[in-house]
């Protein structure tokens, strides 16, 4: 009986303590959103979490989003009136054309980058997608403390980007258990 | 055949004083460019734009759901359960409606015969477009320049009467100062800055026209996204203290294929096509009462019209086509009857968002000389979409060189919209 406890426990406690995280708090004058993610030795991203831009109230709802690259983003048509999602950035460029309200189109993002999506029926209809090479990427407010969790252990570069600000990137060490805390000033380019 | 200089039979771009176009205070509601409701900017109407007026200036749907803007409550809107005891709760915009757009431009006349001519004018624009519920928008142009002020259109609208009866926009109504709504695309809202031959056709200087606006009633519907009918009573040509004659009655049907549905509501999922087929056809029939003056006196002109288009609209170029056959009982108080015909062909092209030109050929007959035939090239251009500069040519091709012939004019407007 005790062996058998042990042998339950044993893998879990080292499961737990396999991994740390990353917590992360970015200034970013001016932007309202801002990605991060870590460049180092990490494993693939397992883009199997469903990502969706939709639109609605003529918005792209999340107007900026951070994703993996070879992630599928999903943007369906939430509004009663037709839209049409188009971008020409280098890193994507995309026409799904005009569709109506419950229709879904999706793009595949394989390229690093950034990506602007427009309307061409709504002008002011606007977001971005960045896309990075990580698998350990999010969007996070200015100011917020954002946690990147399950963390292998290891150096890495966390990366921070906002709309018309320079790219700017730290050190962060992670060690099995622990939580490396970071701070990344953006400013403007 | 009466020489032409009794008929006085003349040909001309019928200035409409004070179009009702780009509104700001619509953009400012929904947060909206201008290129949403136009391609480009001011003035012609986008798919969108059309959908948001044929619903009578709202987002079909839930219109609140796009409001940038939200509207200052007259009355909780639980009140309307209290009707009739209570006055039906509405609103007002938060901002005072109001838009203001500047027009300059510049025409060069080069006359078949005789000297070569320059004008410049400047006009200003108090535009006005408001909810007061629901149900109900005001809508308004007012001109002022150096000819005085003048009134182009003003209106409020009823959209989708007895809702929940009627599917909706299947019936409204437009009351006030309007033009009629029986061509492809309105008088005021094209391409160019004139508008085709068969809108603007004058048989009499200063005589009815069907580009003009007048104060009436006017209902439209539409009919599973795909129809739309018009049909209204308006003063016509007639001097204000005319109380005699009959009322202009007039009437559309139009029909759309393909593209954007009318009402706004989703396409068939899957549908990717955006080229659409207009056809449409309008009958008008009224008078004209022309005052006295020291040599003629007062008399009535009854006329009538019949026209159809085609229209079709792809994503770089829109091809419209159009024909009006007219007749005039009494064009010179000596009951002298006219009949013509008149039709154009236009291709309004967008080589980029910011570069659309155009072109039209347009012809009108009459069962007396002279005849007239004219190509009308130009372009707009849009340094912002509330900032448009236009160019346009127009060549007269009959009777060059005569005194019939149609002067050439070149044309330069900037026009901007805050």
């Amino acid at each position: 009986m005790r062996l058998w406890l042990i042998l339950v426990a044993l893998p879990s406690l080292a499961f737990a303590d396999a991994t740390g995280e990353v917590r992360v708090v970015v200034d970013a004058p001016g932007a309202k959103q801002v990605a991060v993610w870590l460049e180092g030795d990490l494993p693939p991203p397992s883009l199997k979490e469903r990502v969706t831009i939709s639109q609605r109230g003529a918005r792209f709802v999340p107007d900026f989003l951070t994703v993996s690259v070879g992630q599928t983003v999903a943007m369906p048509n939430d509004d009663r009136i037709t839209h049409n999602v188009f971008s020409v950035s280098p890193a994507k460029k995309f026409d799904l054309g005009h569709y109506p309200q419950g229709e879904t189109r999706s793009v595949r993002f394989d390229k690093v980058g950034v990506v602007d999506l427009f309307c061409n029926i709504h002008e002011n209809m606007h977001a971005t997608v960045v896309v990075t090479p990580s698998s350990f990427a999010a969007t996070v407010a200015p100011g917020q403390r954002l946690t990147l969790e399950k963390v292998p252990p290891g150096t890495y570069k966390l990366v921070a980007w906002a709309p018309g600000l320079a790219e700017k990137s730290v050190s962060v060490k992670v060690v099995a258990g622990g939580a490396a805390d970071a701070q990344v000033a953006l400013a403007a380019r | 055949m009466r020489p032409l200089a009794v008929l006085g039979i003349v040909l001309g771009l019928v200035a409409v004083a004070a179009p009702a176009r780009a509104i700001p205070p619509f953009a400012r509601r929904y947060g909206m460019s201008c290129g949403a409701c136009h391609v480009g900017g001011p003035f012609k109407l986008s798919e969108f734009g059309e959908v948001f007026r044929d619903n009578g200036y709202r987002i079909p749907g839930d219109d609140a759901a796009y409001l940038r803007e939200p509207p200052v409550p007259l009355g909780d809107p639980s009140r309307a359960a209290l009707f009739p005891r209570a006055v039906w709760p509405g609103e007002l915009p938060s901002q005072v409606p109001l838009g203001l757009a500047g027009l300059a431009r510049a025409t060069g006349t080069l006359p078949q015969a005789g000297p070569a001519q320059l004008q410049l004018a400047a006009t200003a624009l108090l535009l006005f477009g408001g909810s007061l519920g629901e149900h109900i928008t005001a809508f308004g142009a007012l001109a002022g320049g150096t000819a005085g002020l003048s009134l182009g259109q003003l209106f409020a609208v009823g959209r989708s009467l007895f809702d929940g009866v009627l599917p909706e926009a299947a019936l409204n109504v437009k009351i006030g100062r309007l033009t009629p709504d029986i061509f492809p695309i309105q008088p005021q809202l094209g391409r160019g800055l004139s508008a085709p031959l068969p809108v603007t056709l004058q048989v009499r200087a200063g005589g009815a026209s069907l580009a003009g606006s007048s104060e009436g009633i006017e209902l439209w519907g539409l009919v599973g996204g795909r129809v739309k009918w018009v049909a209204g009573v308006v003063n016509g040509n007639k001097p204000l203290d005319d109380t005699e004659t009959r009322r202009d009655l007039f009437a559309r049907v139009a029909v759309k294929l393909g593209g954007e549905r009318l009402d706004g509501r989703a396409l068939t999922p899957g549908h990717r096509d955006t080229t659409s087929v207009g056809i449409g056809a309008f009958v008008y029939w009224g008078a004209e009462v022309v005052p006295a003056t020291m040599t003629v006196p007062r008399f009535t002109n009854n006329l009538g019209r019949v026209g159809g288009d085609l229209r079709l609209r792809m994503p770089f170029v829109d091809l419209i086509g159009q024909v009006v056959l007219g007749r005039d009982d009494n064009v010179d108080a000596m009951s002298t009857r006219v009949q013509h015909v008149a039709w154009s062909a236009e291709a309004d092209f967008v080589a980029f968002p910011w570069l659309q030109p155009y072109a039209r050929f347009e012809e009108a007959y009459f069962d007396v000389r002279p005849d007239h035939r004219r190509l009308v090239l130009g372009a707009a251009f849009f340094i912002r979409t509330n900032l448009r500069v236009v160019v346009e040519g127009v060549a007269g091709l009959r009777d060059r060189g005569t005194m019939n012939g149609d002067a050439d004019q070149v044309v330069g407007e900037l026009m901007f919209a805050i």
